[in-house]
């Protein structure tokens, strides 16, 4: 295939196309870097060295230098540099060198996905010589060590030249058969392995790659059978620790604090190496994370070609001018015209659905065009099967592929190459992650490109309008928060089970972890014996709860055209907006008609057929309120903090035509609601509030959803936990006036809306100083045009219809909620929101105010509307406690020689009692107290069959 | 280390330790019901009189002869003079303590040859904290004893016993020689009962039944009970349970001529 990038250029390019509308409204570009060369302190040895060379690489980047001289001197560390900056071979070398010092070493790599431990465990490969596995069947088959047997006699064995070589340190010359390279066994352990090689990789291999979820339920509850692993330990790496924010990274971080213990009671103190993409705070996430101080290494010395980030607004057109061209068709002209002229382009799209239309009408521009071309773009997104996707990933790599219409699926640090040009379709979100996916782009010798193709929305229009805001600002802070009480209690349970834990340590766990061991020892979870918290569950804890808030449920989707075929997969709430009976389902650009979506076997069926037109889902939101377990009035605001459940429903589909994207017409979906039942904070401005919102013109509810939007952003800080953690709905069903809700997006809430209630002066005088001091005119995604979408679930394909924040509002209402002097708007509403705020007005003559609202609250909750209330059926409280066994003191000793009573073995009936060495217990507020019993009343519900089953059978006698 | 001696419980007839049911027709063994209240009552006593601290741990130790009837026991009465039979009560299958060990073996110095000099002797641990005391006990008695017995126990008790000695960081023998009895019931009785389990053979082997038998699976939650609560029928009704076991085992070591 002919390139062109010498003859046309890609900012020429680029600029010649958006010559007559002007897309391209903003450059950046970014001059080439030379590569900053380092070597180590102490050189590598030749067994890596050698390897290395063949890989071409014949010296290493400064900061690859720099992490390996801090790993080596034993220092905690965590590498943050940029995409394809070499960050593996930061953790990979030292970790390789040790197991070439001591063959017997192991080293634990954690992935956030299977899919980057494969992709790792493929860049391991290359240290090894052609045709050597990773995991050779059979002892025999490997000359330094023959497995178990050959414990304990280390080296010692044939190779005796290439281990004191190797010890040595570097090697020039040695040419020993063993010295070429170092031996080892690495192999991905996840729920993908089959059983019988999980017994040889948990004996044999020196580096395990697996994801914190099975570490958490699959390899710590067992860590007996894991001794020898455990104790020969010396690293522990953990990649893309970006990812672990949030509800994630709380749970991690606590498998983090579990995995420690572990280590330290097989003996093993293991260096803690992570790797990071560009966040504000790696150093501190890392820390909080491993829970140990951390140094941080950051100069990143890897080369760059020149770079262009470039801003594109689609075109304005028609009467008004008010609507611009679809972005997502001018990403298609992009991405067409990209390819035609050679150059290896990714799109980013923010829905599975969007991913497989774009594709095939980049398809058809590119059939049309001839070549051969059509055939090789693909799309790439959650939902295919993994060995689908590993084929993508490589022929993107290989080249072979030019073109990958992807979801954020592709952000993660799966190596794929580096690309030519990588094209936006929307604002990602965050900052962060707009730079992980423009770093897709980047050639090293040539130039690349990174479009961000803005649309029609408050936030990227804002962007388009304010380039400088993205580039000037620093990329978000992770934060997490390993002190979390109900993700704590679970931990404890699980952590209790491995080792039991000495009331001396129980403060290590964060300031309330003594209280929440009482509260389980009441609900008979755990017992204190001789100053040591041991578990008395009968499951195993760690089966009970996932690390993630994401749904557990995996619908297969099988396309029985000729056989029945498994194609993909597809999570629940995915399935209903996907795969319901009539949807077209599209993988790979073929159609297909879903006939039946079983929901007991959770399987969608359908069938291959020619159809010219999709479907699109479209749910209702809607969330129920129960009633209040706090409730007060703040200044005049009414605040209250309960349970809830946000129920989606998927009501109807739209069947569009492809290419004209005409409707087609209208189908019903039968499906249950999609639940989640948690806890919220929520408050409603008083009607003196809203009043003076009204008499400036301003619609109260646009205000609130401003301030919804900066809340979700001001309580993550407030309660440290990630902005995705929490959801808003603003509605007034549940209490008859305009109320914003905050609720945690975790099945039972994690008590971050029950410390906002408590802190909500300070959270909302932050969000008024934040809206206040934003430089923004009309809101900006700083402020009150959050991007995060008030949906359930972080699914990009669910999308709500977005209400348009307005700032001026928010101000208004948050001064008079405050009791400040009143604030006058200074910009007038324009265009169709001051028509609707007339309207509002106009209606509000002639009815009763508790009316008006009525008007605008048509968007969210109109299908089932406000009968759901009190849908918090579980709030009983009562379930599922038990009570301390009546105590019928023991007869002990009654029966036995008087003499001997006082040495008795069946001792009374025993309290509970504390070890004496055990520090002062600080109390739970009493609301989280409760909030923790309920909690502990849902896992005993949730616990097949009773936890204490007796049975005294009288007359049945044998078998 | 040795075990300190501890008294004997009272000696009890093993089958006073049943009921003599009814013979179901003439010619068969009468039907022995094991569970007889006298049984519950010798463990009961022997109970008390077991606390024993030693350097290294404080645990339980119950100890009895094997039983007078053992001499007169078709199968007992056969009992060779060496050997470990052993049998584990657990709180799950891993990665859970255990907190009995049932250990059946010859006594030293014996007071007689046969199947007098044998005795049972339970390992208890009293609470979670006791574990690693009984281990240290187990260690103790069974590195002098070959070959060791158990039902299950090359699937099941020795792998358990080494992932628990591991955890506390002991040195656990290992046996010169194991006899596995479920493997060798399999090969006799594959097909022929409707299952191997101990007390089907039990039943069909030996003409015992048992009454009030805890059922395997509740003895977790009757043993989180006992720690709790200190109550001793719980742990009685654990402790028959095993040393029933136990008793089987012996009588199916003899029968099945591995003795």
């Amino acid at each position: 295939m002919p390139r062109y990038h010498e003859t046309y250029p890609l900012l020429e390019l680029l600029e010649n196309i958006a010559r007559e509308s002007g897309q391209m409204v903003h450059v950046q570009s970014q001059e080439e870097r030379d590569p900053v060369y380092l070597d180590p302190e102490r050189p590598l040895p030749e067994s890596l060295a050698r390897p290395l060379r063949e890989l071409g690489i014949e010296r290493l980047y400064r900061h690859q230098a720099q992490a390996i001289d801090s790993i080596r001197s034993g220092k905690n560390t965590v590498v943050v540099t940029g995409t394809a900056s070499g960050k593996s071979l930061c953790y990979n070398l030292p970790v390789l060198e040790s197991i070439g010092e001591d063959p017997r070493a192991r080293a634990l790599y954690l992935f956030p996905t299977k899919a980057l431990s494969q992709d790792q465990l493929k860049v391991l490969r290359r240290f090894l010589p052609e045709g050597r596995d990773l995991m050779p069947a059979g002892r025999a088959g490997r000359g330094g060590r023959t497995g178990r047997d050959g414990r304990g006699a280390g080296g010692s064995r044939g190779a005796g030249g290439r281990d004191a070589a190797v010890r040595g340190g570097a090697v020039p010359g040695l040419s020993f058969p063993g010295a070429e390279h170092i031996d080892f066994r690495a192999g991905t352990y996840d729920g993908d392995t089959p059983p019988e090689l999980r017994t040889r990789l948990r004996d044999e291999a020196n580096i395990l790659l697996t994801n914190p979820d099975m570490l958490h339920a699959g390899v710590l509850p067992n860590h007996g059978r894991w001794a020898e692993f455990f104790s020969r330990l010396s690293y522990v790496v953990i990649d893309e620790i970006h990812v672990y924010r949030g509800i994630f990274g709380s749970h991690v971080s606590n498998v983090m604090r579990r995995l420690r213990r572990i280590c330290r009671h097989h003996g093993a103190d293991p260096i803690w190496i992570c790797a990071s993409a560009t966040i504000a705070n790696p150093g501190g996430l890392a820390e909080d994370l491993i829970g140990d101080e951390v140094n941080v290494v950051n100069e990143d010395g890897s080369p760059r070609g020149r770079k262009h980030f470039v801003f594109w607004n689609p075109p304005n057109y028609g009467p008004t001018g008010m609507e611009r061209r679809s972005s997502n068709l001018e990403a298609k002209d992009l991405f067409v015209r990209l390819i035609k002229e050679g150059y290896q382009t990714i799109a980013f799209v923010k829905a599975r659905l969007l991913a497989e239309v774009l594709l095939r009408y980049c398809q058809d521009d590119l059939r049309n065009a001839g070549g051969g071309l059509s055939s090789r773009i693909r799309a790439y997104r959650a939902g295919y099967l993994p060995e689908e996707r590993r084929k993508i990933e490589s022929a993107l790599f290989d080249g072979d592929l030019l073109g990958v219409i992807s979801t954020n699926a592709l952000e993660l640090g799966i190596d794929v190459g580096s690309l030519d040009a990588a094209i936006m379709v929307g604002y990602p979100g965050t900052i962060a992650s707009t730079w992980q996916q423009a770093g897709r782009a980047g050639r090293r010798q040539s130039e690349s490109v990174a479009i961000l193709v803005g649309h029609n929305a408050p936030i990227d229009q804002y962007l388009m309008q304010n380039p400088d805001y993205f580039f000037q600002n620093n990329p978000e802070s992770a934060v997490l928060d390993a002190g979390n009480p109900h993700i704590l209690l679970n931990h404890l349970r699980c952590a209790t089970h491995e080792i039991p834990v000495p009331v001396t340590e129980e403060e290590g766990y964060g300031d309330y972890a003594p209280a929440i061991l009482d509260l389980l020892q009441d609900r008979e979870f755990v017992r204190q014996v001789k100053g040591k918290w041991f578990n008395t569950e009968n499951d195993y804890p760690a089966a009970t709860f996932s690390l993630r808030n994401s749904g557990e449920n995996e619908y297969t989707i099988v396309d029985t055209t000729e056989s029945n075929k498994v194609i993909g997969t597809i999570d629940e709430p995915s399935a209903f907006t996907q795969v319901h009976p009539q949807a077209v389902y599209m993988h790979d650009a073929e159609t297909y008609l879903v006939d039946d979506l079983d929901l007991s076997e959770r399987v969608a069926y359908l069938h291959k057929a020619d159809i010219d037109y999709y479907t699109q889902a479209i749910s209702d939101i809607y969330l129920a309120a129960s009633e209040p377990d706090l409730g007060r009035v703040w200044r005049d605001t009414s605040v209250s903090f309960g349970e809830c459940s946000i129920h989606e429903k998927v009501t109807m589909f739209k069947k569009i035509k492809f290419g004209s994207r005409d409707s087609l017409g209208w189908g019903n979906i039968e499906l249950p609601d999609i639940r989640l039942h948690t806890t919220a904070l929520w408050f409603v401005p008083s009607a003196e509030t809203l009043r003076k919102v009204l008499d400036q013109g301003r619609v109260p509810v646009d205000g609130l959803v401003g301030i919804a939007n900066v809340l979700c952003e001001v309580i993550a800080l407030h309660v440290m936990c990630d902005a995705h953690d929490l959801g808003t709905v603003v509605e007034m069903k549940n209490t008859g006036g305009p109320t914003v809700f905050v609720y945690d997006k975790y099945p039972g809430g994690l008590g971050y809306g029950r410390r906002a209630f408590h802190q909500l002066e300070p959270v909302l005088e932050a969000a008024l100083r934040l809206i206040e001091g934003c430089p923004c005119l009309e809101g900006c995604p700083s402020c009150v045009g959050s991007p995060l979408p008030p949906s359930y679930g972080t699914d990009p394909d669910v999308f709500t219809k977005g209400r348009i924040p307005d700032k001026e509002a928010a101000l208004v209402l948050l001064h008079a909620m405050f009791g400040h002097d009143d604030y006058v708007p200074r910009i007038p509403l324009e265009g169709i929101r001051a028509k609707r705020a007339e309207l509002i007005a106009a209606r509000r003559k002639d009815t009763k105010d508790d009316e008006v609202w009525d008007l605008e609250d048509g968007e969210s909750s109109e299908g089932e509307g406000g009968d759901g209330k009190g849908g918090g059926s579980a709030k009983g409280g009562k379930v599922g406690h038990r009570g301390p066994s009546p105590r019928a003191r023991g007869k002990a000793g009654a029966s036995g020689g008087a003499g001997t009573a006082a040495r008795t073995a069946a001792r009374p009936a025993r309290e509970p009692e504390d070890a004496p060495n055990r520090p002062p217990v600080r109390p739970l507020p009493e609301d989280l107290r409760a909030k923790l019993l309920g909690q502990i009343a849902r896992l005993v519900e949730s616990q097949p069959g009773p936890r204490r089953r007796r049975s005294f059978p009288t007359e049945r006698v044998g078998g | 280390m040795r075990i300190p001696d501890v008294p004997d419980g009272p000696r009890v007839d093993l089958d006073a330790a049943a009921y003599l049911d009814e013979a179901p027709s003439a010619g068969d063994r009468p039907r022995l019901i094991l569970g007889h209240p006298d049984a519950d009552r010798s463990i009961r006593t022997a109970f008390p009189l077991a606390t024993i601290d030693f350097p290294g741990g404080e645990y339980c130790r119950i100890s009895h002869p094997l039983g007078v009837g053992a001499s007169s026991d078709p199968e007992l009465s056969q009992l060779p003079t060496s050997g470990l039979l052993f049998d584990l009560e657990t709180l799950g299958f891993h990665g859970r303590p255990l907190f009995l060990i049932g250990i059946l073996y010859p006594a030293v110095p014996p007071p007689a040859s046969g199947p007098d000099a044998w005795r049972v002797v339970q390992l208890l641990a009293r609470d979670y904290a006791e574990e690693e005391a009984i281990l240290e006990a187990f260690a103790d008695v069974a590195a002098e004893q070959t070959p060791w017995v158990s039902f299950n126990g090359k699937t099941f008790d020795l792998p358990f016993l080494r992932e628990r000695a591991r955890f506390h960081h002991l040195p656990l023998p290992e046996p010169r020689e194991h006899l596995d009895l479920l493997h060798a019931a399999r090969r006799v009785y594959k097909g022929v009962l409707p299952n191997c389990r101990l007390q089907t053979l039990e039943s069909a082997l030996f003409a015992r039944y048992r009454y009030r038998d805890l059922p395997g699976d509740e003895i977790p939650a009757a043993y989180h009970d006992y720690v709790r609560t200190g109550e001793e029928e719980d742990m009685v009704r654990i402790l028959r349970h095993n040393r029933d076991d136990l008793v089987t085992l012996a009588r199916l070591h003899v029968h099945l001529g591995s003795a």
